[in-house]
């Protein structure tokens, strides 16, 4: 029976260590015993291929030895998805403002100096092994909770602990009040209250195209907001007059951001510097700076919230639950 | 092949789910009697419970492991042959899974006979 010795061997070589005397002595005993029982039922020796039919059905070499080995994971089913949640905060809070940056960095800032790709390059490379070197210390904790907690993390629990559901028409005290100090310092400065800080050697200022079309727009805005914050601080729950006003603003903020980037698109400064001691090409330069600085700041701000709130503060208006942005009852 | 509603595929993973915990109280049950696991396949076949080769020896190595079954090397009509017994703590168990599996199958029935 040489074929049954070939398929041992093959089988043998996938066992594990210590057992595999034991276990290919066991399986050549239910092979040589199979063989004998057809034998004895069809009273003549089997033929190779009989035989190579029995050791078909066995299975793979392989996949009969695999079954003998422990079963092997790094994150076992108990807190997989726990790890699955951390990996999607990380890539949200972290991995994803990043790549977004990094894409407004190669359009808006490499564009205006070696082209095109090379910043994103470089910011990609750090991405990668940033990412590489998340992903892996998460999974290594994880494996390392896993392997010597597995029930624990999960038993630790208080049901009474457990955080209030959450109303979504509810505001928090603590944005309508960070709200109202952003909103109402960013209406004083522009009104005049306190400017750029200003040195003798260099006076930064908004640029006078910018006064003089956007001044009105920006004070309704700014100042809508603050009334907005300031009512919601004491009345902490959206009505649809509220949210339609919110709503307003939003869109006219919207309006004012697509009309700044458009302008800055075709070459329009945001600032004017003015300096006794810099030459022309170096103020330049710094307006430069300065406008591209402020045009990522636009684009994370858009990202981040002002989108979300208008479409949320739409909802609301139009007497449509806002969408949840976390999973809860 | 997919996974939709009813596939053979799906219907598959869940007569294997079906099947696993069945599997090892009928191979307990039956090493209630000293058998070695070419008789011990055959036994289960002959009461209609098939098992593959490939399921029943690791399945056998592990309940070793576990200490509900012992074993040992004889020579049988002239070739060595391993044979399985329940052991003490194995017999406790086997007694708890079958009033486990009374429990459940009376529970089924009940619920399937709403239907």
């Amino acid at each position: 029976m040489e074929l049954i010795e070939r398929y041992l061997q093959s089988v043998k070589f996938g066992l594990p260590k210590n057992q595999k005397h034991d276990i290919i002595a066991e399986l050549a005993e239910d092979l040589h015993s199979q063989i004998q029982d057809q034998e004895a039922a069809w009273g003549r020796p089997l033929t190779q291929e009989e035989v190579a039919a029995i050791l078909r059905k066995y299975g793979h070499p392989m996949q009969v030895a695999l079954r003998y080995q422990p079963p092997r994971y790094l994150i076992g089913p108990q807190v997989f998805p726990m790890y699955i949640f951390v990996l999607k905060l990380i890539w949200m809070c972290f991995f994803g403002p990043w790549l977004a940056i990094g894409i407004a960095l190669d359009i808006f800032v490499a564009a205006s100096r070696s082209g095109h790709y090379q910043s994103l390059t470089v910011v990609l490379d750090n991405f990668w092994l940033a990412a590489f070197i998340n992903i892996f210390v998460v999974t290594a904790i994880f494996a390392i909770i896993d392997r010597y907690q597995p029930g624990g993390v999960w038993n630790k629990w208080n049901p009474l602990k457990l955080p209030k559901v959450r109303d979504v028409n509810r505001i928090p005290l603590s944005s309508s009040v960070s709200e109202l100090a952003w909103y109402g310092m960013i209406s004083l400065w522009w009104m005049g209250a306190f400017g750029f800080p200003s040195f003798a050697v260099l006076r930064v200022a908004p640029a006078p195209w910018i006064s003089r079309f956007f001044f009105l727009p920006l004070l309704v805005l700014v100042l809508g907001h603050t009334v907005v914050a300031g009512v919601n601080c004491f009345r902490p729950w959206w009505t649809p007059r509220r949210a339609m006003l919110r709503a307003v603003l939003d869109a006219l903020g919207l309006l004012i951001v697509g009309a700044l980037l458009t302008i800055c698109f075709t070459g329009g400064s945001f600032v004017s510097v003015n300096s006794t001691q810099l030459s022309q090409t170096e103020i330049l330069a710094m307006q430069k700076w300065f406008t591209w600085g402020w045009v990522l700041m636009l684009l994370v701000w858009v990202e981040i919230g002002y989108l979300i709130g208008f479409v949320q503060d739409a909802r609301r208006a139009t007497g449509r639950k806002p969408i949840r942005m976390c999973a809860s009852a | 092949m997919s996974n939709s509603n009813g596939s053979p595929d799906m219907f598959e993973n869940l007569r294997g789910e079906l099947r696993r915990g069945c599997l090892i109280v009928a191979v307990l049950a039956q090493l209630r009697v000293e058998r070695y696991g070419y008789t011990l396949r055959k036994a289960l076949a002959d009461d209609g419970l098939e098992i593959d080769e490939g399921t029943l020896y690791p399945l056998l190595r592990r309940l070793e492991s576990q200490g509900l079954l012992v074993s040992e090397w004889r020579e049988e009509e002239k070739r060595n042959k391993r044979f399985y017994r329940l052991s003490r703590d194995g017999e406790e168990i086997l007694k708890r899974l079958l009033a486990e599996w009374q429990g459940i199958n009376a529970s089924l029935r009940k619920i399937v006979a709403k239907d």
